[in-house]
């Protein structure tokens, strides 16, 4: 990357997750070990090989501070149940930056780049009109604005009153880590001040659920649901859907500055590759994943032994965590490194294309607070895993860097720098 | 000189395109199609059919794992190599990435599940959920993966060992140009030498269709179209270096939303206009060098309105460009759309001709086609969704 990029800090954070419905109670969730997996709520899931995930409880769709804009809680109808999370969680991260409604932010410099998930219809409604071929009806037009993945788009930059470039991406698990990504780069190189940026994913329906117990990448630990999700023990076997969403709102250093913002974070490195290998393996050298990482540290301008913790991927499949572990292991070496790493997955289940995001706002977290995310549901470490992992119990860090890794079906990998400020 | 004529090895150009529609594979198929009659009516025509795909694929147990709609985004992906000169043996893969616009999953992609569906029906027609979860697995066990919208990426990047930065967007008429605009922005930012960018769309579902009906928008003028258009972008140096031919180079590209959520227009809105001004100050021109604007020509009737009045807003009282579509031909490409009218506009450049076939009805009150007399040789892309999504690309046409 060139030398003349500008400092991108985050002035704004929220979430919805299966740990809590805000970015505060996500955090203290996560450093508690809090597990929160069960049995599917929102379908009949009991027949399923896997019938439990991490859900998100109690929810709310959030107007407060929308009080003068009727026609935007109006339009909040056509959000789906990814769609609300991800607006909660952008009223929250507006709400902390500031900008929520109007902001001292040039409109057309403010824009929104979102990691967002495949929609899916319900089973009933696939049934009683596709299937039936009774699409000439008027429940064809709130379907196609409910699953188009950039009605949150374009919903978010309502929020916020952006005027700039509504960015909508997909790249599987890789989406909104991708999206961070791409935020930062929008900001850092000029070309904006002010990015929402984050992901907002449910995988938790039939259709998908079906999809991932075919393809065999579930657990089925349904006797014990809340130790399931076990990213590098040596007894994981699959991953744990999730569902929720994370905004964080990026801003150029100085302009946060001038008006007064707090600053939370900043994102200082971006790494981004391809593994052009299979659509659901990793390559078995950790190609893709070792670039990424690598490509992240050179922009940030940092060493590898700066990092003091990284947020992996660590889906608790076995082949990822041993591949991402092997690629940590290449670029992180143990001997040099004291880096610890971590996969909050084992407390908010695979958010999917929401993880990228909420696993980089606990990485920023974990250098606002100087703790060390613990490795929940940690028992017994794969030797096949040769990482530095984390305890089981929160612990204090004394770190400036840590890294955040995003890697998705089709081969899409992130990597993501976040710097204490 | 005017800035589209000063060359730098630093232009960021254009050496090959790629292309499928219903028309025909390849650019020069799609273009005679402007020579010739409206062949195709309605929207069945406007899918691509009885296509073989397998000639014109790498890998071509590929179709089996892989949606209808991808496999078009991956034989255009693959003539655009083949257009540009470039392969696997030949890019630096860490440098190489492939920038998508894609579609979203559909109805469709649940077909597999159907089976599934019924046999977890019972005979007074009434589904049991919760009998889906064992009667489902009569799908194949790769269904999910079939639908996933960065299919075309993965399984491309695969086959030109491209490694580097790469994106997939999702934002309808808008996906392609986002897509160059984040290839774009990769390139000068130092991480790329080559990005492969462009789309791919098949909204042929009913469920689209229907919902595109129901809105009561005009369906005869630009239906829905199945296809797919690629672009190779390199550094002027690269390419020249290479011996690859260029067609033209981006001059500026950008994107902006009236931030109003879906089917959102504001017609009278200054950010779709606002967006032309700073994308053609980015490129340093101004309106008066603008000879042809490509527009989307939808005929969806608010973002017809919302394009002429941006271009109105615009040019005002200034010298009018011809403002053309390639959607009286090709149909509404949605996400594969913006893209191949650089070969369009190439080949206008070329013949001194703009087709007066791409003049759509509501532009016919611009510069005449026949008033065409390229100097600076710089044109506009413009692309608009009904989510209230612009995206602008500038381009000087090179022969």
């Amino acid at each position: 990357m060139n030398t003349t990029k500008r400092r991108v800090v985050v002035t704004g954070v929220g979430a919805v997750t299966p740990v809590g419905n805000t970015m505060t109670e996500t955090w203290n969730g996560i450093i508690e070990g809090k597990r929160t997996a069960g049995k599917v709520e929102i379908f009949d899931a009991e027949k399923f090989s896997c019938n439990f995930a991490y859900q998100v409880r109690d929810f709310k769709l959030d107007h407060t501070g929308l009080d003068e804009k009727a026609e935007l809680r109006n339009k909040s109808k056509f959000l789906n149940r990814a769609g609300e999370f991800g607006w909660n969680a952008a009223i929250e991260a507006a709400k902390q930056a500031n900008i929520l409604g109007t902001s001292s932010a040039d409109p057309l410099k403010m824009g929104v780049c979102l990691g967002v998930g495949v929609g899916s219809p319900e089973l009933a409604w696939h049934k009683d009109v596709y299937m039936a071929d009774k699409c000439d009806t008027d429940e064809i037009t709130p379907y196609h604005r409910k699953y188009f993945p950039n009605t949150l788009s374009t919903l978010v930059a309502s929020l916020i009153g952006a005027k700039g470039a509504t960015s909508t991406i997909h790249t599987a698990c890789a989406s909104s880590g991708q999206a961070l990504g791409e935020a930062y780069e929008m900001v850092a190189s000029g070309e904006y001040d002010v990015v929402m940026t984050g992901g907002a994913d449910s995988m938790v329906n039939p259709f998908q659920m079906a999809g991932f117990c075919l393809l065999g990448a579930l657990s089925n630990r349904v006797s014990d649901p809340q130790s399931a999700s076990r990213p590098f023990d040596a007894e994981r076997d699959g991953f744990v859907l999730g569902e929720g969403a994370c905004m964080l709102v990026f801003e150029e250093y100085e302009h946060a500055k001038k008006r007064g913002a707090t600053i939370l974070g900043e994102i200082c490195g971006y790494g981004v590759t391809e593994s052009a290998y299979r659509i659901t393996d990793l390559h078995p050298e950790g190609r893709g994943v070792i670039e990424s990482m690598e490509m992240a540290l050179k922009d940030a301008g940092i060493t590898a032994d700066q990092v003091g913790y990284i947020n992996a991927h660590g889906t608790s499949t076995l082949l990822n965590d041993k591949v991402e572990s092997l690629a940590i292991s290449k670029v992180f070496a143990k001997d040099k490194c004291a880096t610890k790493v971590s996969s909050t997955k084992s407390t908010t289940g695979h958010l999917i294309s929401a993880a990228g995001a909420i696993e980089f706002a606990v990485a920023m977290m974990s250098l606002k607070y100087q703790v060390y995310p613990p490795s929940a549901n940690l028992k017994n470490q794969d030797p096949g895993c040769d990482i530095n992992l984390t305890a089981t119990t929160p612990s204090p860090m004394s770190a400036s860097y840590a890294l955040s890794n995003s890697v998705g079906f089709g081969g899409s990998n992130t990597s993501l720098v976040a710097r204490r400020v | 000189m005017s800035k589209s004529q000063t060359n730098t090895p630093n232009d960021i150009v254009i050496t090959g395109l790629g292309m499928l529609t219903a028309t025909g594979l390849g650019l020069d198929a799609n273009l005679d199609a402007f020579n010739a009659p409206a062949a195709r009516k309605t929207q069945e025509d406007y899918k691509v059919k009885g296509f073989n795909p397998a000639p014109y694929l790498s890998d071509r147990k590929v179709v089996k794992v892989v949606s209808h709609r991808d496999v078009l985004g991956l034989v255009a992906l693959e003539e655009c190599l083949k257009s540009s000169g470039i392969s696997a043996q030949t890019v630096n893969p860490d440098r190489t990435g492939l920038y998508v616009g894609a579609p979203p999953s559909s109805c469709s992609d649940h077909v597999n599940y159907e089976e599934g569906i019924t046999a977890a029906t019972d005979s007074a027609g009434v589904l049991n959920e919760k009998n889906f979860g064992e009667t489902f697995r009569t799908a194949s066990p790769t269904t999910l993966l079939t639908g996933l919208p960065n299919n075309v990426l993965c399984y491309g990047a695969k086959t030109l060992d491209a490694r580097g930065p790469n994106s997939n967007y999702t934002s309808l008429e808008t996906s392609s140009h986002m897509a160059i605009i984040g290839a774009v922005r990769s390139m000068k930012l130092g991480r790329l030498d080559c990005a492969v960018t462009g789309g791919y769309s098949a909204h042929s579902d009913r469920v689209f269709t229907s919902a595109i009906k129901l809105r009561g928008h005009a369906n005869d003028v630009a239906p829905i179209a199945e296809g797919a258009a690629f672009a190779t972008l390199e550094q002027r140096a690269a390419a020249e270096k290479r011996g690859a031919k260029i067609m033209g180079k981006i001059m500026a590209c950008a994107a902006a939303s009236d931030a109003v959520g879906p089917y959102g227009q504001i017609p009278e809105s200054s950010v779709y206009s606002d967006l032309i001004q700073s994308t053609m100050s980015k490129a340093g021109i101004s309106a008066d060098d603008v000879e042809v604007v490509m527009v989307t020509g939808s005929a969806i009737n608010d973002v017809t309105a919302t394009e002429k009045a941006a271009i109105e807003k615009v040019w005002k009282e200034k010298k009018k460009p011809i403002v053309a579509t390639t959607a009286t031909r090709w149909g509404n490409m949605m996400e594969a759309g913006g893209i191949a009218e650089i070969g369009f506009l190439q080949k206008a450049y070329a013949k001194s001709e703009v087709p007066s076939s791409a003049v759509a009805e509501e532009w016919k009150g611009y510069k005449s086609t026949q008033e065409f007399n390229p100097s600076n040789k710089v044109a506009m892309i413009l692309r608009a969704s009904p989510y209230g999504e612009y995206s602008c690309l500038v381009v000087a046409v090179e022969a």
